[in-house]
């Protein structure tokens, strides 16, 4: 299942990354964190299994791997795997057939304990214990594994999937159900043949949970090597509002019974406790969880994950790289905004072109620049267009396409983000490094890295604005309010300074990640001799 | 002796071709069902149209020998022997053929079926509106109370359980909450209230493309029709956007353009003209409002649907003894609907 390109041997690394739908492939913030960390530790070797969804609808990669990159592996967990082939004569087959006959009995113990197994991971009000997650790995990697051939035709998976369809509310199409235990737990199988020919490495570092995170809780198990874990956005969160709008979920409406107090779909109800169990399996053993501000640490520790092993390491930017290009006091502020990010939904990209359409009315000569990729959504980015296009804006704001933080900064006044969610942006950060004061809306960490933290982080002053979300007239006033005062924008300018020398630096960040990692690698060394003295 | 023994050789003779007609059929049936399964086991095309051609001369030869009483002469054998093998070489063909076929038709006569002719259905809700374009879902709850439940109740869950279960309502009944609940201070809420809204605009953008794409048919009522799905779109657009000036301008252009069209292609349509007089009405256009609207209760539009819309186009050009006589003339059921009830009372 490992790409084509994937190196023949795989050698050792001290850190084995895995990455769901970012680096090297996809553009976009976490993306940028990896390649800092990579490159940030150069004396560290890096390897790479990267989870894709399928192999055609996958890209080249969009970034250049380091030097420190020792092996990259791609699997694409929608893809259809290729079933070991039985023998070709009446002789093989029938021996085969010989031996799962014998194996029935194991197998369908095995599909009972894996029944037991889930009733323990569903019940979300006790902590849930890693011997759980160990034990699924066992089932799924070990030496007598289910295989997806089991899960599609044997007796004992039919049995379990008649079980829990049991739970399942009164009417729902068992054929739904089926095809969705089915469809569900087939990229399990992937992430099983992963774990039986795992490159070696000393510690293995998911950034996120879902599959990558639930592949390095299986990794631990196999392996026995330390597991961390850095979440940027939240896995679950995310899945669960995209599973609240996706077409290829069934859904059977009744006219006549839609309403607001209509319960959620129960096969969505189903995918979103599957993310949310992939989530706790990977809490549960992760030796370290890492997060990015209070917000989503309070998520994660309502999402399962023991209080004891969360640590905040926010993000940090390169601020060396922006300090030449920082405007004198004396500099007149261009009145450009800038928002850099994907032209897609969650960065509300109209609330920007309709508050450029206000903004207007009050500072005639404001432009508004839109950097980032456009070709994620295109069906939003010809929406986007066309509003520009009605409100006649054509002139005003311009999609620009990629662009180099360092040159976009000193030809605008503001830096700014609409989005309705986000994690920590670095976007923002490394506006601030450049001397460029912030608009965005309410969201994720904005509000830290605008206002502060603590009191002393306070006391550095605002950097910016902070507007709620979906609010064109509130984000262009705080807009004008910026760029129309050229001593708010300076003050807001010193602030943001300030802030990211004094707390978001790639330097601290990356010394941090490096303790990290010597810690875990040592405890795991001194367990062994300690395992081997006894 | 040697007679009984010539008898019994024709025999196993003829049985013997049966057998061969037998096994030639059968096999083919095997190797075609190879076709249809996931399974393709005999190999390569190349010998599955080898070993075809070599079974049905099998076939056509054991047969044509088995009825040789059909054709007696040698040349009459012969092209009795070529017309079996034909049609046995060509039965899969020919099936594939008329699977294609009839597939193509069945599509063809799907996408038919479903345009019908009246536009319209009557909803069978007691609030507005009382109307909705037939295919669409009409939900008999609306989102009434939902705002009061966003500012007060501490239940989150319940009310992203709410959420979610409006993005099944129309937006004309849903966008307000939507648009409200994207403040909530929950995240989750605040997200899926953005996504449903987004994902209905997406839905009417995409759906208004398709319908451009195919309103140029031959058929002058499906025509029509399409013209006013694509103005009905745009006018459930606008109910998404109600809050921006410009974008409402926008689309109550769109939304007239495309019911002026749909009245072009079908003089007769008085749904068109109906939803035309509607939009005009919404653009402040009073005189074409009343023309359009007049012109539909003429065409047989029931009066009970029409005259509230006269009678707010004669509101607006302050001709008040018109709007007393116009809601006078409504029906006693309509006249006890909720939000028209203490208007006709008021007037009447």
């Amino acid at each position: 299942m490992s790409d084509s390109e994937t190196e023949m041997t795989t050698p050792h690394a001290n850190v084995c990354l895995l990455l769901e739908g970012t680096f090297p492939y996809v553009r976009g913030g976490v993306s940028t964190w990896v390649k800092q960390m990579i490159e940030g530790m150069p004396h560290l070797s890096f390897s790479i299994i990267y989870l894709g969804a399928d192999r055609e609808t996958q890209g080249e990669p969009s970034y250049e791997l380091p030097a420190n990159v020792v092996h990259l592996e791609a699997h694409f967990l929608l893809d259809e795997r290729i079933e070991e082939e039985e023998g070709s004569n009446w002789m093989d087959r029938m021996q085969s057939s010989f031996k799962s006959s014998s194996n029935k009995k194991v197998r369908n113990q095995q599909f009972v304990r894996n029944s037991e197994l889930h009733s323990e991971l569903c019940d979300t009000d006790k902590p849930l214990n890693s011997s759980v997650t160990h034990e699924f790995t066992d089932l799924m990697a070990g030496s007598n594994s289910i295989t997806e051939k089991d899960l599609k035709q044997s007796r004992g998976s039919w049995d379990t999937i008649r079980e829990k369809y049991n739970d399942a509310p009164e009417g729902l199409d068992f054929n739904h159900f089926f095809w969705t235990v089915r469809s569900m737990h087939s990229p399990l199988f992937t992430l099983a043949d992963i774990v039986k020919n795992a490159p070696p490495a000393d510690l293995y570092h998911s950034v996120s949970t879902g599959y990558a995170g639930y592949l390095g809780a299986m990794l631990q198990g196999a392996t026995g090597k330390p597991f961390v874990i850095s979440e940027h956005g939240i896995y679950t969160k995310e899945r669960e509002l995209d599973l609240a709008q996706v077409d290829w979920i069934p859904e059977q409406l009744d006219p006549f019974k839609v309403g607001l107090n209509d319960n959620m779909n129960y096969l969505r109800s189903v995918w979103i406790r599957f993310f949310l169990s992939l989530g706790r399996m990977s809490y549960s053993t992760a030796n370290q969880v890492f997060t990015l501000y209070e917000g989503n640490r309070l998520r994660q520790i309502k999402d399962g994950c023991p209080e004891e092993k969360l640590r905040i390491i926010p993000n940090g930017v390169n601020v060396k790289r922006f300090r030449p290009v920082r405007r004198n006091a004396t500099a007149a502020v261009p009145p450009v905004l800038a928002l850099i990010g994907r032209v897609v939904p969650i960065k509300d990209i109209k609330n920007f072109i309709r508050a450029m359409q206000i903004v207007r009315t009050q500072l005639p000569n404001a432009q508004g620049w839109l950097f980032g990729p456009e070709d994620e959504d295109e069906d939003y980015t010809r929406e986007c267009k066309m509003l520009v296009e009605s409100l006649g804006l054509s002139h005003v704001v311009k999609f620009k396409g990629f662009g180099k933080p360092e040159e976009i900064f000193p030809a605008v006044g503001l830096s700014v983000l609409t989005s309705v969610s986000e994690g920590q942006p670095l976007v923002v950060l490394e506006g601030f490094a450049a001397g460029i004061p912030a608009v965005t809306t309410d969201v994720g960490s904005c509000r830290e890295l605008i206002e502060g933290i603590h009191i002393e982080d306070k006391a550095l002053g605002e950097a910016g604005s902070v507007v709620p979300i979906a609010d064109p007239a509130a984000f262009a006033h705080a807009a004008v309010a910026l760029l129309s005062d050229r001593e708010s924008w300076q003050q807001a300018s010193n602030s943001a300074i300030a802030r990211v020398e004094a707390y978001y630096d790639e330097d601290d960040m990356i010394d941090r990640y490096q303790r990290v990692y010597e810690r875990q690698m040592a405890v795991h060394s001194d367990e062994l001799l300690k395992d081997e003295a006894a | 002796m040697f007679p009984v023994m010539q008898e019994i050789v024709l025999v196993l003779l003829k049985l013997f071709l049966w057998v061969g007609v037998a096994v030639s059929s059968l096999v083919q049936c095997v190797m075609l069902s190879s076709l249809v399964t996931d399974d393709f086991w005999i190999g390569t095309p190349a010998i599955w149209l080898s070993a075809h051609a070599l079974l049905s001369a099998l076939g056509a030869g054991c047969a044509a020998r088995v009825l040789s009483d059909v054709a007696r002469e040698h040349k009459q054998h012969g092209r009795f022997y070529i017309l079996l093998f034909c049609l046995a070489f060509l039965i899969p063909f020919a099936g594939t053929a008329a699977t294609f076929v009839s597939f193509y038709f069945g599509f063809r006569e799907a996408l038919v079926r479903h345009r019908e002719p009246d536009y319209w259905q009557l909803t069978p809700r007691a609030e507005l509106p009382f109307t909705t374009p037939k295919g669409r879902v009409a939900t008999n709850v609306d989102s009434r109370g939902f705002i009061e439940h966003l500012l007060y109740s501490k239940d989150n869950d319940d009310l992203y359980r709410k959420i979610l279960a409006a993005a099944n309502i129309r937006s004309a009944l849903s966008a307000t909450t939507l648009k409200q609940a994207m403040r909530h201070s929950d995240e989750r809420i605040r997200l899926t209230a953005y996504k449903t809204l987004d994902k209905k605009v997406s839905d009417l953008n995409r759906e208004i493309q398709s319908l451009e794409a195919r309103v140029n048919t031959s058929d002058s009522i499906e025509s029509s029709n399409t013209w006013l799905q694509i103005a009905s779109n745009y006018w459930e657009l606008l109910t998404i956007e109600r809050g921006e000036p410009v974008a409402r301008k926008q689309l109550l252009k769109k939304a007239s353009e495309a019911a002026i069209q749909a009245v072009a292609v079908l003089p007769i349509n008085r749904n068109a003209h109906f939803i035309l007089g509607r939009v005009s009405l919404m653009q402040g256009d009073t005189r074409r409002a009343k023309v359009a609207l007049e012109r539909s209760m003429a065409l047989g539009m029931p009066s009970d649907k029409v005259l509230p819309q006269l009678a707010e186009a004669a509101f607006m050009q302050h001709d008040y003894p018109r709007v007393k006589e116009l809601l006078s003339r409504l029906g006693p059921a309509t006249r006890v609907y909720p939000p028209l009830s203490h208007v006709a009372e008021y007037w009447t």
